[in-house]
């Protein structure tokens, strides 16, 4: 017993030697890593400043893995089944690369003889907005734990939260959202006792309830106006619900939906007689880019749950005032949800004007937990609206948030093992053609195969926001909420 | 002292700790280890050590997972007790002069104080993995002199906070003005760790200690008082003080600690929690006879006692003619609505899962594991979180909890042979369990509902009337129904 120190350390040594590394995922046909790389970046479209594509090589028999990068007389060489950047060396290979292609010969052995392929990555020229926000949770049911909201540096790996359990008491929190990707206007929900809405003006917070005694719950979806003072919202009695059959998991519908608006300035709430009809639900309320319209989505009332898959949203457009914070006037039915035997969800404009994403399920309001639900292009010059075939897999594609240059977009998708969200990255011509998605780049590009929690509503910003959790923390606790009447 | 009395006493503390664990509350040692899921992973190696106190966090969540077999519990729980006990004695030693029989007998103390504090089942092995390293660190600290200086910051990121004990008792013991400067110096090495490790913690919880109670923004008094007692007893035992009998006054101290420590287990050991985790640690070892065997002599008052001795009931083909003879609280005592408690729900999804409904099943586990309040995951529920997606036919998720479960100490081999299984359908039809409840599961699709449960389980019956279970349910159901609109 004298040298129980001595036998402690002597344990927890051998216990360090216990641990094991990791192994490689199945890969190939009938799997969910059937890329030969996983993140796949094959024949990507990147931006200019995006944080290097580390990947790995996902044939478990291969041995001798090396990954040769060329561009504009630039090279260089990755050797081992981990193929992971220094930063330095790749922001070079970048700036070298910046609107044209990146060469990438890959070979390995096998036991079956070598292996060799070449593929290439394209460097876009427009630059991504440099932060994402994204709230990390399990795909659970009822019970959340651990909820953190994170904002991630584009540009490299730096990451760190704004809001999380551990300066909030493990409570519940909604999505951070940026107006029209702006870093200093933004937006998210803190949950239960002490609660509310956080608002994120210039980089400083208030604590907002936002309701009042006409609402039938306190706010839900939404935006802020870019002039900063309006916000639009939807308020939403949620009823979370179990499917019985194996092969359906989850519903979550309204029973109840109406829109709102919320005036910053004034610390008033409107509501609208024309918006709170009991016979139609409305959802998911945002601006246009120029802040004179609403566009929104809406359906006939029907007998729930059994009539859920009659309830089938569609996208409409009615005018704003932002003088007056007036929601009203003739309403555009942009794209019939009955017509096309769809439902709208999360429609988002544009932040130059020109293009409205939204994404389609077969019915309800929460396409996250609907394998068919795909997104969707409006061009609002003409109307025409189209599937991104490019984008949409067979998994749910959604919550989606576009850059500040309307030239990037970044989705949540369930790819995969069609449980956990992930969020992708595409570029959107002029013509409103769109590039084949690319992940998020990680430092250790196993991170996704070890990750057990969702990206959840992934949202780009130009800037960083200016507080993080524990100012959040500090607000929570210590600054009362103020009242919306 | 003689030899006898010195090895006499921590032999007998180890063998009554032992026993304590082995016999009278097992069911603690399956709560701890169901409510966490160590990995051997560098991953989850670094995630530990990157905190304050991560170390000892990381040896004590390597240890529970031991928990898994009773008697290894009861073991480490021994053998922890022996160990704090041995390195009070031997920290005292080298704060002072050896004492007599009387104050050997106080080193049980901090032990006992730990048995009793575990009576909160939320006490983390981390507790008291720190204090036993803090205690062990003692000496060290005694003769550090400015060593202390690398020593503190050290020690801080080893065990956390608990290192101000080494730090007070060399202080203290030393008796020099200097000395007292180095607990200014300890507040700025805690400040500084704090910014550098745990800056996205609030100050208040670091400084409490990050891993030694499962719940936030909790600290039970029994947390800072045992350190303090620990201290006293160190300081304690290193005076010399002579008695003229030292042989009765040692017994009597034994006599007193011994009483304290049954009193103090009485207050901390509350008997429905004990009963209630117990019924749940016996349903998981299938020894339902024994839940109903222990309810027929004391059975808690509350609805999860109720749905665990029901399903118990059905599964010993007693349930509709005896379960008016157990302690009954309506429809909730057959089968809970889903709560945010990583307890209470777990018979009603044992239950809900054999009568076939893997997806409401799959919900209840994960609300389950998503309850564990300092987000550890669980290998219980991950195991039926794992089987829920392959009774699904949805291998590409079983396949992620599979890959975590692989990477364990206790469910690796179930992991792997899963699977194998599910790279071959035949081979999941083949499984007796896997196709059965395959084959009493929902046919139809249809949003499920809590209020409609017993319309659900009428369904199931219908569907395959082989479905026993939903059957006996379905009539068990309506009548506390009746005698709840009575």
């Amino acid at each position: 017993m004298k040298n129980s120190n001595a036998i402690i350390l002597l344990l927890s040594l051998l216990l360090l030697s216990c641990s094991r590394a990791y192994d490689v995922r199945p890969s190939g046909e009938g799997t969910f890593r059937p890329a030969a790389v996983f993140p796949d970046y094959r024949e990507v479209t990147v931006p200019c400043n995006i944080a290097p594509l580390n990947f790995y090589y996902t044939d478990a028999g291969g041995s001798r893995f090396v990954t040769r990068f060329s561009c504009d007389g630039l090279s260089y060489t990755l050797r081992g089944r981990d193929a992971v950047w220094k930063e330095k060396a790749w922001k070079k290979l970048l700036e070298a690369a910046k609107g044209s292609d990146i060469q990438v010969v890959s070979s390995y052995r096998t036991a079956s003889g070598p292996v060799s392929f070449q593929w290439s990555v394209h460097v876009s020229a427009d630059p991504i907005d440099g932060y994402l926000t994204y709230r990390l949770i399990e795909p659970g049911f009822e019970v959340w734990d651990d909820l953190e909201i994170l904002e991630r540096n584009l540009e490299n790996f730096d990451t760190r939260a704004i809001s999380d359990w551990r300066n909030t008491g493990n409570k519940c929190m909604n999505c951070h959202i940026h107006s029209q990707g702006r870093g200093d206007l933004s937006m998210f929900y803190i949950r239960g006792e002490g609660g509310g809405a956080i608002l994120n003006r210039g980089g400083a917070l208030r604590k907002l309830t936002l309701r009042d005694s006409a609402m039938i719950s306190s706010t839900v979806y939404g935006e802020i106006h870019p002039g900063g003072r309006w916000g639009v919202f939807s308020t939403n009695k949620i009823i979370p619900a179990m499917h019985s059959a194996a092969f359906k998991r989850m519903e979550v519908y309204d029973s109840a939906s109406d829109l709102c608006v919320a005036d910053f300035d004034g610390n008033r709430m409107l509501t609208f007689p024309a918006y709170a009809r009991e016979d139609v639900f409305e959802t998911f309320p945002v601006f246009s880019a120029d802040g004179n319209s609403v566009y929104y989505c809406a359906s006939g009332a029907a007998r729930l749950p059994v009539g859920l898959e009659q309830m089938r949203y569609s996208l409409v457009r009615v005018p704003f005032d932002p003088e007056t914070g007036e929601l009203g006037g003739p309403a555009d039915t942009l794209w019939s949800g009955p017509a096309h035997h769809a439902s709208v969800c999360h429609p988002k404009a544009s932040p130059d004007g020109r293009w409205l994403l939204f994404t389609v399920a077969g019915y309800g309001t929460f396409p996250i937990n609907h394998r068919e639900c795909d997104l969707y292009l409006m061009d609002l010059a003409t109307g025409e609206a189209f599937p991104l075939d490019e984008v949409n897999s067979d998994k749910s594609d959604t919550y989606h948030s576009w850059s500040s240059s309307s030239k990037w977009f970044v989705f949540a998708s369930k790819r995969g093992d069609g449980l956990y969200g992930k969020p992708y990255f595409i570029h959107v011509a002029p013509d409103g053609s769109t590039t084949k998605p690319f992940l998020l780049p990680q430092r250790d590009p196993h991170f996704y195969d070890n990750m057990l929690r969702s990206f959840n509503v992934p949202d780009l910003g130009d800037a960083p926001v200016g507080f993080d959790a524990v100012e959040t923390g500090r607000i929570l606790r210590d600054v009362p909420s103020e009242q919306f009447d | 002292m003689d030899k006898v009395y010195r090895w006499m006493l921590p032999c007998l503390l180890g063998v009554a700790v032992f026993a304590f664990w082995m016999w009278l509350f097992p069911q603690d040692l399956n709560y701890q280890e169901q409510n966490q899921l160590f990995l051997f992973t560098w991953d989850y190696l670094g995630e530990r050590l990157r905190l304050p106190g991560g170390p000892a966090d990381w040896l004590s969540e390597f240890l529970v997972q031991f928990f898994y077999w009773r008697w290894a519990g009861a073991m480490i729980m021994g053998l922890l007790a022996v160990l704090l006990q041995r390195a009070v004695w031997r920290a005292a030693k080298h704060a002072g002069v050896p004492g007599h029989a009387s104050a050997y007998v106080l080193t049980l103390i901090p032990s006992l104080l730990v048995l009793v504090y575990q009576g909160d089942v939320e006490v983390l092995l981390s507790y008291p993995v720190a204090l036993l390293l803090a205690v062990s660190l003692c000496p060290l600290f005694i003769k550090a002199g400015w060593h202390r200086l690398w020593l503190l910051p050290l020690g801080c990121w080893l065990i956390g906070p608990m290192v101000l004990l080494p730090l007070v008792v060399s202080v203290i013991q030393g008796r020099r003005w200097a000395d007292f400067a180095m607990v200014a110096f300890a507040a700025v090495v805690f400040y500084v760790e704090y910014r550098l490790l745990a800056q996205q913690y609030p100050l208040r919880d670091a400084l409490f200690g990050l891993n030694y109670y499962r719940l936030v923004e909790s600290l039970p008094a029994l947390q800072w008082i045992i350190p303090i007692v620990c201290g006293v007893v160190i300081l304690l035992c290193s005076q010399r003080f002579s008695l003229t009998r030292p042989v009765p006054a040692a017994v009597i101290v034994l006599l007193l600690i011994a009483g304290g420590t049954a009193w103090g287990v009485s207050r901390t050991y509350d008997r429905d929690s004990q009963e209630t985790l117990a019924y749940d640690w016996l349903i998981r070892n299938r020894r339902y006879g024994e839940v109903l065997r222990r309810a027929r002599k004391y059975q808690p008052r509350n609805a999860v006692s109720a749905s665990a001795v029901n399903l118990c009931l059905f599964l010993e083909g007693q349930l509709q003619e005896h379960f008016m003879e157990y302690y009954q609280c309506g429809t909730e005592g057959l089968i809970l609505p889903s709560i945010r408690d990583n307890l209470s729900d777990s018979p009603s999804a044992e239950a809900l899962w054999m009568m076939g409904m893997p997806n409401i099943t799959l919900q209840y586990s994960f609300d389950l594991q998503e309850s564990i309040q300092n987000g550890r995951k669980s290998g219980r529920f991950t195991s039926r979180i794992a089987e829920c997606n392959i009774v699904n036919g949805w291998y590409d998720r079983a396949v992620r909890y599979l890959d975590i479960l692989e990477k364990s100490l206790f469910y690796s081999k179930w992991a792997r042979e899963r699977k194998r299984m599910i790279q071959d359908e035949s081979l999941v039809m083949a499984d007796p369990y896997y196709s059965y409840i395959r084959s009493v599961r929902f046919k139809d699709d249809f949003i499920t509902n809590y209020n409609a449960l017993d319309a659900m389980m009428a369904i199931l019956y219908n569907q395959n009337k082989n479905n026993f279970m939903a059957a006996e349910y379905f009539s068990v159901w309506q009548k506390l129904k009746s005698v709840e609109e009575k």
